[in-house]
């Protein structure tokens, strides 16, 4: 079987005549803008150069006396413990978060049947805590 | 004058050099572009955007492979972003609506200029990555390794999308001219 070939089928278009005119009026205008913003640009920096200088100070000296602030501020990780709790927690103390199961059949066996029973647990800051019924 | 030596002149910023790479070159890329996007004017702007960076970044040439190819990579890249564009805007060319316009009014199209008036159509539903070496190597005539190199893929990637290409348009040419003969009949 022939292979289809679109060089046979496809029509070919041409360049329109004022092509090379539009292209040239276009490298023109690129390279007047490409002057222009050189121009801009060097007259900002022989103008402004004092100014370009001083705001660059400001910042630096801004950055040196804001960021560690900042950093003091929130770039520590946020603690589960309020600050009661933190208290009473020994310095340099690792903490592990235990679930553990609670089982709680024995604590009511002898509590007669259909009486609803309220486990109320303590929100003091306090870690220690016993549970009350 | 060859080329060579015109784009050594090209890169000093000789704009007669560039007139002259644009009298061998305009007619190939427009026509490379119209095929490849489907839209007589977005092509010329497009060619004339390839010859203008080919004004600008003429150092940027290293004489490794034909300067062809390297014209052709930059509008290859340029047909390939405004492919993107059009993706994502779902543009719909002048041409196709007139195109459309014509075979619902027309009564009878002579059988050469309807295939390929179906053939533009088709090769505009082809996906960029399918149309792109399919017109390098079919208009242009460019070798798959040259593709290859000017698109950025490996040879064997080319070769597939070539062929695979050639297969879609294939069965879609057939598909459409049996629906036209079956409504005609």
């Amino acid at each position: 079987m022939k292979e289809l070939n679109l060089k046979d089928f496809l029509p070919s278009v041409k360049a329109p005549e004022d092509f090379e005119e539009r292209v040239f009026e276009k490298i023109r205008e690129r390279k007047r803008s490409r002057k222009k913003y050189l121009f801009i640009s060097i007259r900002i920096w022989r103008r402004q150069r004092i100014l370009l200088a001083t705001a660059f100070l400001v910042f630096l000296v801004a950055g040196i006396f804001l960021l560690p602030p900042f950093f003091k501020k929130y770039g520590q990780p946020e603690s589960r413990y309020s600050p009661g709790q933190a208290k009473l927690l020994p310095a340099e103390a690792s903490i592990l978060s235990l679930i553990e199961p609670v089982d709680f059949t024995r604590d009511f066996a002898d509590i007669p049947a259909k009486k609803v029973v309220y486990i109320l647990e303590t929100v003091n800051e306090s870690i220690v805590s016993e549970v009350k019924y | 004058m060859d080329e060579q030596e015109l784009i050594e002149r090209i890169k000093q910023g000789d704009e007669m050099a560039l007139a002259s790479l644009m009298k061998i070159y305009k007619d190939r890329v427009v026509n490379f572009l119209y095929h490849s996007l489907g839209d007589y004017e977005r092509a010329v702007e497009l060619a004339q955007e390839t010859f203008i960076r080919v004004y600008f970044r003429a150092r940027q040439y290293r004489p490794v492979g034909p300067l062809s190819a390297w014209i052709f990579t930059i509008a290859s890249n340029l047909a390939k972003s405004e492919a993107k564009k059009r993706r994502r805007v779902n543009f719909v060319p002048l041409e196709e609506v007139a195109s459309q316009l014509r075979s619902n009014g027309a009564g009878y199209d002579p059988p050469a200029a309807s295939l390929s008036r179906h053939l533009e159509q088709v090769l505009n539903e082809l996906p960029a990555h399918y149309r792109l070496p399919l017109l390098l190597k079919d208009l242009e005539g460019f070798s798959q390794e040259e593709i290859a190199r000017m698109l950025g893929r490996p040879v064997g990637t080319i070769k597939a999308r070539i062929s695979r290409a050639r297969h879609i348009l294939r069965r879609r040419l057939e598909g459409t001219l049996r629906g036209k003969n079956d409504e005609r009949a």
